[in-house]
């Protein structure tokens, strides 16, 4: 126990919670979703319930949202997903965002940790120590659309997000 | 017994399933985890799983019956963490349709898995 507080005690000079703190936020648009991007390194403490944790060493966190301002769809399920399939990569903003515990639940949620990760998600409990990646998708059973995401490593790439509900 | 304890509740939790899921996820060095969709695992080395999960309705007039769901996805894996991801995911009415209409299936397919550079599908 002494040795790993030795170990990760560097870390604990640079903290962060949720998007605040010493963590790099990346915020990106489309007109159905947005994504949130969030890299850190040292101490990072989530409390959103899809991805409560707290990490020490690097972590990267995408979250994909659906866009409270997209009205529902007025057509049918193939106009739908042809609208998705063409749909273009979302575009970074660097506007005002709101804090990560008001945004919601995420559609899709995509982390990539190394070191130390305690985590106490509505999906999981537990404790990882190593390398640990993950890309999770959480549709709510009320929800009548098409989910389309892209989500890679490379740190050009714009991810795409198009999450949408037709009308009832 | 204390695992156990802790465990329980978390099997109850899942037993209500309100999401459509998609996992997927690997480790590599000790992972302990419980968790309410997947497995519980104890895990020392390297270790990866995919799975879905789809819940039943549980109520109206569809209960029992499972959620209309079409998708197409594709995941490119090199490493450890170099993980991409493409998913289509129809769920309800939509999916009914997407999937009576092959054809457009089928471009979606064509669409994602075009670019996997040797992707893991």
């Amino acid at each position: 126990m002494r040795l790993a507080l030795l170990m990760t005690f560097p870390l604990w000079g640079s903290c962060a919670v949720n998007d605040r703190g010493v963590v790099h936020v990346r915020h990106f648009a489309a007109e159905s979703g947005h994504v949130v991007e969030l890299r850190a390194v040292g101490a990072h403490l989530v409390t959103h319930g899809a991805d409560r944790s707290l990490t020490l060493g690097s972590s990267k966190r995408t979250y994909y949202f659906a866009s409270p301002d997209a009205a529902p769809f007025d057509g049918s399920g193939d106009e739908l997903l042809a609208l998705a399939t063409a749909a273009g990569p979302a575009e970074e903003t660097f506007q005002d965002l709101p804090a990560l515990s008001e945004l919601g639940d995420p559609i899709g949620v995509a982390t990539s940790i190394a070191g130390l990760s305690l985590e106490s998600s509505r999906r999981r409990t537990g404790v990882t120590i190593g390398v640990r990646s993950l890309v999770g998708l959480a549709i709510p059973t009320d929800f009548d659309g098409i989910v389309w995401i892209q989500h890679g490593d490379a740190d050009a790439a714009s991810p795409i997000v198009f999450i949408r509900e037709v009308r009832q | 017994m204390k695992l156990w304890i802790v465990g329980l509740p978390l099997l109850v939790a899942g037993c209500k399933a309100s999401h459509v899921v998609y996992v997927h996820e690997q480790t590599l060095g000790v992972d302990v985890a419980l968790t309410t969709e997947g497995t519980n695992k104890l895990n020392v080395g390297y270790d990866r799983e995919s799975f879905a999960f789809i819940p039943r309705f549980q109520e109206g007039a569809n209960k029992g019956k499972a959620m209309s769901v079409a998708a197409v996805g594709r995941a490119h894996i090199q490493g450890l963490s170099d993980i991409q991801i493409e998913h289509m995911v129809a769920t309800g009415a939509p999916a009914i349709e997407v999937a009576k209409g092959a054809k457009e299936l089928a471009q979606v397919a064509k669409t994602i898995l075009a670019d996997d550079g040797g992707a893991e599908k």
